[in-house]
């Protein structure tokens, strides 16, 4: 495997020493393990969009993001460099989430992943291949070709998928340890906009990493995710776009990690009539 | 004046990143990357739709109607 030296392989800049925040009451680990790497954060950032490198860099630190995805583009002139950003994400201690946007085709996917390979020195790439236009909804035939050649050249793909069940498992038979099924369509904002079917994925999918990405509009729709089981969140344009930036990746940060820690606790089945919480009869705290 | 001072230096025609150029006959892709200005250790290539590492860029002699992209490393979601 022509490989360089991969950011797996990097040192960690990520304290793991201090373990209180992944032990529930009850003294069970919660440690989150992202294709093998020990991580703090469920909730991964995107880099695009932001009003400036320096919101950027505060927001990857007030999100406590530890992974934070990045793009190619076609270099069209020696003057358009990259302005020092990957550096500057690199010295954040971030890891580095290379895609695929703008593939339409598994062949350009494959070979844009290569290309992030040798650029970024990881072998992690989320895989968007793209189907239709107007909602930016991944091709699944694509997808699976692309996913399955570069699960046996060596990358770990993330693949961007929708939330369908047959075909997430097609991705699974391919190799992939990794789900990202979208809420909604990318930018959109609208949210989980069919939670039965990522509650499905999670129900028949157990031993997968999944993780919803895209569509997330607000830290509530960040908490559900969490809230459905999913392992992780990743988004970008609700934090970039935000006029705060910067104060929406906390908001998204604490809502991630309430949602998880919400879930761990046991979440209060619905009841479709009341259910009294206050005693009304024998002994105050005879419970 | 005649001879082959008169001689055009040969070329072929090929298009980076979709923009018809020209270049010297005999040239590599590592060429093209110096000629661009890019700095190759920030820059991927392609030829024809097929990745070509970095190693490999000398190697690869460009050819008429060869079609080269290069890529750099940007913001994403």
């Amino acid at each position: 495997m022509n490989e360089p030296a991969d950011q797996a392989e990097q040192a960690d800049h990520t304290d793991h020493s201090d373990h209180a925040d992944h032990i529930d009451h009850s003294g069970r680990s919660d440690q989150f393990v992202l294709a093998g790497v020990p991580l703090r954060s469920r909730l991964l950032l995107g880099t695009a969009g932001y009003p400036s490198p320096h919101v950027l860099r505060g927001a990857i630190a007030a999100s406590n993001a530890e992974v934070v995805t990045v793009g190619l583009k076609r270099q069209l002139a020696a003057s358009s460099r990259d302005n020092g950003f990957i550096e500057m994400i690199r010295a954040s201690g971030a890891r580095l989430l290379p895609n695929t946007a703008g593939c339409r085709t598994a062949r350009e996917a494959i070979v844009l992943a290569h290309m992030a390979r040798e650029l970024l020195g990881t072998h992690w790439i989320k895989l968007e291949v793209v189907g239709d236009e107007h909602t930016l909804q991944p091709d699944p035939w694509e997808l699976l070709l692309a996913a399955t050649q570069l699960v046996s050249d060596g990358f770990e793909v993330f693949p961007y998928c929708t939330d369908d069940l047959v075909s997430a498992q097609r991705l699974v038979d391919a190799g992939c340890r990794i789900l990202m099924p979208w809420g909604a369509p990318i930018g959109s904002g609208q949210g989980l906009l069919n939670p039965w079917a990522l509650r499905t994925l999670r129900a028949r999918l157990p031993e997968v990493t999944l993780i919803v990405d895209a569509g997330i509009g607000t830290p509530s729709h960040a908490a559900q995710a969490m809230e459905l089981g999913f392992d992780a969140v990743l988004l970008n344009s609700a934090v970039a776009q935000a006029i705060d930036p910067v104060g929406m990746a906390r908001a998204f940060g604490l809502a991630v990690e309430a949602g998880r820690l919400g879930v761990r606790a046991g979440l209060l089945a619905p009841q479709a009539m009341a259910v009294a919480s206050t005693p009304v009869s024998g002994r105050p705290f005879s419970l | 004046m005649s001879g082959h001072f008169d001689e055009p230096e040969p070329t072929v025609e090929i298009t980076v990143n979709a923009e018809a150029r020209k270049v010297a006959a005999n040239s590599t892709l590592a060429d093209l990357v110096t000629a661009l200005g890019l700095a190759p250790e920030s820059t991927a290539t392609a030829l024809n739709g097929e990745f070509v590492p970095r190693g490999r860029r000398a190697d690869c002699v460009l050819g008429q109607g060869d079609r080269i992209t290069c890529f750099q490393a940007i913001v994403g979601g």
